[in-house]
């Protein structure tokens, strides 16, 4: 079964604030080889395609950050403060918390949302996780927000965050290096700049065999069939979920001056300039390099790196493409 | 789907790769030529001839069971496209 999403954006709630944070603790890709060669032993991916189309190379990511003995949530709260301080917003006044933390919670499993309530003063806040271990959850969470924010008139500022950290291998399969990081979002009505003018995602529940318990360990995970089953449909949903979200706001690819996508590959990046048919300058690439694939992070880390840069002009518009195991795909329209 | 249509979805299918280049193969290619294998398609070949496949038979793959195998020949191809026909067919004289 496909269930489709389409809240249809009539303006005024954008993306105000966007930060992230890194552990201190560089590792060099270099240093994880064991595992990377370990998943592409015979049987394994190496019979698969994934291989020649989307695998990462290590030189491309060069390192990763990896928790080392920070607090639990100490990261995420570093992202949220620096948001709310940029945008003089009190904790008292978040009027939402959403976790969208996709394979690391607090250590007793609840979601950290609660612990980062307390720390930031945010009393007011309605507290939600939407956390389906599913590098998806980020747009999953974004939507969720949105509908809040467009039903409840109470709320006035959403906060959305994550704190990831990979509990084992970080190759899995060799589509990417998986780090570790925190990202945060501030949503806001009445917003000036990162309106969100439309959203859509697509989720295959047909698909949903393919993963089980802990899947990011390897347990459980059905490699062959992800291959067999997803990788033939993943570029055509991706791409008509865009299409339909740029028809709907009668836009086309031109119109789009920044498309910003998950840190996987540069093979993944170039497979979706291909499938878009736009040249890979219009893609943002440059979040790769020193972070790997952080799950939903990825999208935050390359707004924030995209605007530190000067890509993100004023009224300028960009598009958030995402997909995660699950399996969800999901498009974000924004202009910033 | 009887036999000629059959042969007329593997000659389209043919006609169709031929014409695409896929990943600048330059060698012959048969109704049994090896498309995996040999790398003719991939995860974007293989996108780009499932949306010729839908525009071309009016199929909607989001609703087939697909799989990377279906790809593997033209042969393959041609079966998984008589195979959804068929279920189609089904599905609306049931309706």
């Amino acid at each position: 079964m496909r269930i489709e999403f389409e809240p249809r954006m009539e303006g005024g709630i954008g993306i105000s604030g966007a930060a992230f944070r890194l552990p201190r603790n560089r590792v060099s890709v270099r240093e994880l080889r064991t595992d990377y060669e370990s998943a592409l032993q015979p049987g394994r991916a190496s019979d698969l395609l994934i291989p020649k189309l989307r695998q990462v190379s290590l030189d491309e990511v060069n390192h990763v950050h990896v928790f080392n003995g920070e607090p639990e949530g100490s990261l995420a709260l570093d992202a949220i403060r620096e948001i709310l301080e940029t945008r003089r917003v009190a904790g008292k006044e978040i009027g939402l918390l959403i976790d969208y933390s996709t394979v690391s919670r607090a250590a007793n499993g609840i979601s950290l949302c609660y612990k980062l309530q307390r720390d930031l003063g945010a009393d007011n806040a309605l507290t939600l996780a939407v956390n389906n271990g599913s590098c998806a959850s980020f747009q999953l969470a974004l939507q969720t927000a949105v509908a809040f924010l467009k039903s409840r008139d109470e709320i006035q500022y959403a906060i959305l965050f994550s704190e990831d950290r990979t509990r084992g291998k970080r190759f899995h399969p060799p589509m990417s290096v998986l780090g570790d990081g925190a990202s945060a979002l501030l949503l806001e009505r009445n917003a000036q700049r990162g309106l969100i003018l439309d959203q859509a995602s697509n989720s295959m529940g047909k698909f949903c065999d393919i993963l089980g318990v802990n899947h990011w360990n390897e347990t459980n995970f059905d490699l062959s069939a992800f291959e067999n089953r997803v990788v033939p449909l993943h570029y055509k949903i991706t791409r008509e979920l865009v299409l339909r979200v740029l028809e709907r706001q009668r836009l086309t690819l031109k119109d789009i001056d920044l498309v910003l996508y998950q840190n996987m590959s540069g093979n993944d990046f170039r497979g979706l300039a291909a499938a878009l048919a736009v040249d890979i300058d219009r893609i943002y690439l440059d979040g790769l390099e020193g972070h790997g694939h952080i799950f939903g992070s990825d999208l935050v880390i390359n707004l924030c790196l995209a605007r530190r840069a000067g890509k993100l002009n004023p009224g300028s518009r960009s598009l958030l493409i995402s997909s995660g195991a699950g399996f969800s795909w999901a498009v974000t329209l924004i202009q910033n | 789907m009887n036999e000629i249509d059959n042969n007329t979805i593997r000659q389209n299918v043919l006609d169709y790769l031929v014409s695409m280049h896929f990943n600048e193969y330059e060698g012959d290619v048969r109704f049994d030529t090896p498309l995996l294998e040999l790398g003719i398609i991939d995860s974007l070949s293989m996108m780009t001839c499932i949306l010729f496949l839908e525009q071309k038979y009016g199929l909607d793959f989001f609703e087939i069971d697909v799989s990377r195998n279906d790809f593997a020949s033209i042969n393959t191809i041609a079966t998984l496209v008589s195979r959804s026909l068929e279920t189609q067919k089904t599905a609306v004289a049931a309706q």
